[in-house]
């Protein structure tokens, strides 16, 4: 596999987020997954340039949602993961089990 | 619950960074974030700040390198002509101005050649605007570019102010240093444009 084509951490997180979501995946939505399961805080920035590289390498999809009043009348934005995203996903958890295995107990369970 | 309804900085900051489309689903995200807080305008002002790391990755990430390295061989071109301005013309003819205009100016000759020197660097501003405008009608780039390349404009056409400030007092050394000093910076940005031209794809 080439180099570039391995996800990056984050990468991996936002897939998995999309993943877990399903069809209601925006922004707000993926921010608060990410940080209930990793509790790591997420910008709206650094959401947006993530999905939007990774909508360039045709990872994830994206698609206009409805307005709301909370939102001041803007529209979400909805993302999917493609399929060529999904085998992203499983290429970079296999390397990275691969990686794991063999090694001591404990390091596993930070995989889980 | 409390909502931030009116048009606002953060939404023209998105916009003009991520573009309309992005721009508009990132501006609702942080209206939602402030959304029902004691301080809507606050936490969406904080949030915007916490995002702005972020949001510039990925207004850069929709520029080409050839595009990078196209502006910034605007930038250094911008950046000769405007210290050249500055410091070959404003510093130069301000002083024998006022001198000239000494004896129908209301002020002192001091605050005349102050008022002159602010007209001749207003002048200097005026053409350098002139130079964008000229520029970004020699292409076809999107508004958002140009925008861009103003503030960059802007940006070189202070550096030589900045400088001053810093280093304040005449300059002692040979002039001809001065004229090699400006020539490479302007010789840079033009090289870089005439390296990058061919293999650009206009936005």
């Amino acid at each position: 596999m080439a180099k570039g084509k391995f996800l990056g951490e984050f990468e991996l997180l936002v897939l998995g987020a999309l993943m877990r979501l399903g069809d209601q995946a925006y922004g707000v939505a993926i921010i608060h997954e990410i940080e209930e399961r990793t509790g790591r805080n997420v910008s709206v920035g650094a959401l947006y340039a993530t999905l939007n590289r990774m909508e360039k390498k045709h990872y994830v999809q994206s698609r206009l949602g409805e307005t709301s009043a909370k939102r001041g009348g803007r529209a979400k934005r909805y993302f999917d993961v493609t399929q060529e995203g999904r085998l992203q996903v499983e290429r970079s958890s296999a390397v990275l089990h691969k990686m794991m295995d063999g090694l001591p107990a404990w390091t596993k369970g930070a995989l889980a | 619950m409390k909502t931030v309804k009116a048009s606002t900085f953060s939404d023209w900051l998105t916009g003009f960074i991520a573009g309309p489309e992005l721009g508009e689903a990132i501006a609702g995200d942080l209206r939602e974030f402030a959304y029902a807080t004691a301080t809507p305008r606050l936490s969406l002002a904080i949030a915007t700040a916490k995002s702005l790391p972020g949001l510039l990755s990925l207004g850069l990430s929709n520029v080409s390198a050839h595009r990078l390295r196209i502006e910034l061989g605007w930038l250094f071109i911008l950046l000769a002509a405007a210290w050249t301005w500055e410091v070959r013309i404003a510093q130069t003819l301000a002083w024998p101005m006022a001198s000239s205009l000494s004896t129908i100016s209301p002020f002192s000759i001091v605050t005349t050649c102050k008022l002159a020197y602010l007209a001749l660097f207003a002048l200097g501003l005026v053409a350098l605007m002139g130079i964008w405008r000229v520029i970004s009608l020699s292409d076809r780039t999107c508004w958002r570019l140009r925008a861009q390349r103003l503030g960059a404009a802007c940006v070189a056409g202070l550096i030589p102010v900045l400088y001053l400030i810093a280093f304040p007092g005449p300059y002692d050394g040979h002039p001809a240093f001065r004229f090699v000093q400006l020539g490479l910076v302007g010789l840079i940005g033009v090289t870089v444009i005439i390296a990058s031209r061919k293999r650009l794809h206009w936005a």
